[in-house]
């Protein structure tokens, strides 16, 4: 198989599945408070910063490192939503202008307290090198990130379909009175999704900081990205949501090899637009409730 | 005569009298008339967003507009040696048009799709820019001042702020006249409700369409404005960044007023020439205590300080007419 296809194949997984951790943050946040946290990006920046201070700066464990940032993220993420997004549950415009001041916010603050130039995340021991896969040499750091990256996605479908507050999530998402009615505490279950969501894009931000580089403003090409995938996807469907991060990723990665990186991110508003013309409501979309 | 004369339109004219009377009065320190200037072109710039927003759709497209009119403007007048005037107004134009496009496609749909579409348009836009624009045309230096026009030159800090000032002046009158039209309580109607708007046969598409397309003139002209202004242009000057601070002007001056995007352009430039003075101040800390400032208005005075302006002199008018009534019943 051609070394260039294949090397741009496992860039694409590897791409896609990072894009659905942020971007299943994003879906589940929409899906429960019918906001769009367009701060998402900037939790992601946190995550890389995260992994650059317990593994670059104070060299813990780089597995340990990636679950101290999620927890703190999430941490993080849940205070934000408590203050900050539930007045605004369901109410899409002002959530975009809270999200807008957290930006400003998240960006200076990490700027003026941990500078302003990129910042390097040395690869984990045990992660360098290179392996041969079908005859092309792949780097280890990335097939491993493609396996931390697929579990964590897995773990999350197993979480929403097997698990209790799982369901009670997608139930809350479906139809929050009624789950009321039932008894499912709105407020835990609206927290204990931006605290996951949040989490997992401070994974994908553990894990592409250390890929490339962490600096305050690494979040907002990701959130035109997760958006482009969510959209295609089917805004509140998680399976949308894969399949979208699957396809925005492999666009990418294709584009990137075969065009030039420059003009992914044109390729990916090009497919947005696209997307919006013709099926607006994307590929798994759930019609929307008022 | 003067107690039947309306309050507000005497406050108006003094207003605006002070602004033209700057120059001459103050300090004749040229700084003021910088800060001034760069107010006066935001708020022309922050009424097309707040235009948009009348309309009920947050376009973030609206800093890539100005990148776009002030290129546009920049590009013709560098390397064509147009005229400045028609320079500027295409530089409305031409966002304005590619708003049409945009709009058409985006604006079917609810209004978080649009906020999503305009926001990777402006983000394509920007990154663009520094890559593959950057390359083509560059920074664009050594703009000439705006040509003459009849005895008037362009070319001194004073003569700037005065086109800025009456640019700014036409936008708030423009912005005025269309507010209290039907045009701007159709807008109204479609972002309060537009499903029933659309049920009486309001053609929502078309005035959303046409709100937009307004807004994004108005964007491109003062970018256009702005960047003649510096004589230069470098393709960061309209990042996502500044996208973010149009929405604060916006938000926290009142979108319901079409005073609002001047009294956000006023607290939010202005404010950081008197925090200068604390000492020890740092102003990379400003987008952390504006960014409060935003999270404390949406929190608690979502009308902005338009809203909160609106209300003192309702208090005001009925301390007044109390007033009125007790000496009325002596």
């Amino acid at each position: 198989m051609d070394e260039v296809f294949l090397q741009a194949s496992v860039n694409g997984i590897l791409l896609s599945l990072l894009l659905i951790l942020f971007a299943l943050g994003l879906s589940l946040v929409f899906g429960i408070m019918r906001i769009i946290n367009f701060a998402h990006g900037e939790i992601y920046m946190l995550g890389g910063f995260g992994i650059w201070v317990f593994s670059a700066q104070h060299h813990v464990n780089y597995l340990l490192a990636i679950v101290l940032t999620m927890a703190a993220v999430a941490l993080i993420g849940i205070i934000i939503e408590r203050f900050f997004l539930k007045p605004f549950r369901g109410k899409l415009l002002s959530g975009l202008i809270v999200s807008v001041a957290l930006i400003l916010i998240l960006q200076t603050s990490t700027a003026l307290g941990f500078g302003f130039q990129d910042k390097a995340v040395p690869t984990a021991p045990g992660f360098e090198g290179v392996i041969s896969v079908l005859g092309a040499t792949l780097s280890r750091e990335r097939v491993f990130f493609i396996i931390i990256a697929a579990v964590l996605v897995l773990l999350l479908h197993l979480f929403l379909q097997r698990t209790k507050p799982g369901k009670a999530m997608r139930a809350t998402a479906q139809e929050p009175d009624g789950a009321a009615l039932l008894g499912i505490k709105v407020d835990r279950t609206c927290s204990m999704a931006m605290g996951i969501g949040c989490a997992l894009a401070a994974a994908a931000g553990c894990l592409t900081g250390t890929m490339f580089y962490v600096n305050s403003f690494i979040g907002a090409p990701w959130l035109m990205k997760g958006l482009a995938a969510i959209v295609l996807g089917g805004l509140g469907s998680i399976p949308g949501t894969i399949a979208g991060g699957f396809i925005i990723g492999i666009t990418e990665s294709y584009g990137s090899t075969y065009i030039g990186a420059d003009f992914s991110l044109t390729l990916i508003f090009l497919v947005l637009l696209l997307v919006l013309i013709i099926r607006p409501r994307g590929l798994f979309g759930l019609p929307f409730r008022q | 005569m003067l107690s039947r004369t309306n309050p507000t339109i005497i406050v108006v004219l003094v207003a605006i009298a002070i602004l033209f009377l700057v120059p001459t009065g103050m300090t004749s320190n040229p700084y003021h008339l910088l800060v001034l200037t760069n107010i006066c072109i935001y708020i022309i710039a922050v009424s097309g967003f707040r235009l948009v927003a009348t309309a009920g759709q947050l376009s973030m497209a609206h800093s890539a507009f100005m990148g776009i009119g002030a290129y546009t403007s920049a590009l013709l007048v560098t390397k064509l040696g147009w005229n400045f005037w028609y320079c500027l107004l295409l530089a409305g134009m031409v966002p304005a048009i590619l708003a049409v496009g945009l709009g058409r496609i985006t604006l079917r749909l609810r209004g978080i799709y649009f906020a999503i579409a305009t926001f990777a348009f402006a983000l394509v836009i920007w990154k663009g820019w520094n890559t593959f624009f950057a390359d083509v045309v560059g920074r664009v230096t050594d703009i000439p001042p705006p040509n003459r026009i009849g005895g008037w030159e362009f070319s001194s800090v004073t003569s700037y702020y005065y086109l800025a000032l009456v640019l700014m002046l036409v936008t708030m009158l423009v912005m005025y006249r269309l507010d209290r039209s039907r045009f701007g309580l159709i807008l109204r109607c479609m972002a309060s409700n537009d499903a029933l708007s659309g049920s009486v046969g309001m053609n929502i598409m078309g005035y959303q369409i046409a709100a937009f397309a307004i807004g994004s003139f108005f964007a491109g002209m003062a970018g256009a404005v702005h960047v003649h202004w510096l004589r230069l242009m470098e393709p960061n000057m309209f990042s996502f960044t500044a996208m973010l601070y149009i929405i604060l002007y916006a938000v926290v001056g009142g979108m319901k007023s079409f005073m609002g995007p001047l009294y956000g352009c006023f607290f939010f430039i202005g404010l950081p020439q008197f925090l200068k003075y604390i000492p020890n101040y740092d102003p990379k800390v400003e987008p952390v205590i504006f960014g409060s400032i935003l999270l404390l208005t949406v929190r608690f005075m979502p009308g902005g300080i338009s809203a909160l302006l609106q209300r003192i002199s309702e208090v005001i008018k009925g301390l007044h007419r109390r007033k009125v009534k007790e000496y009325a019943a002596t």
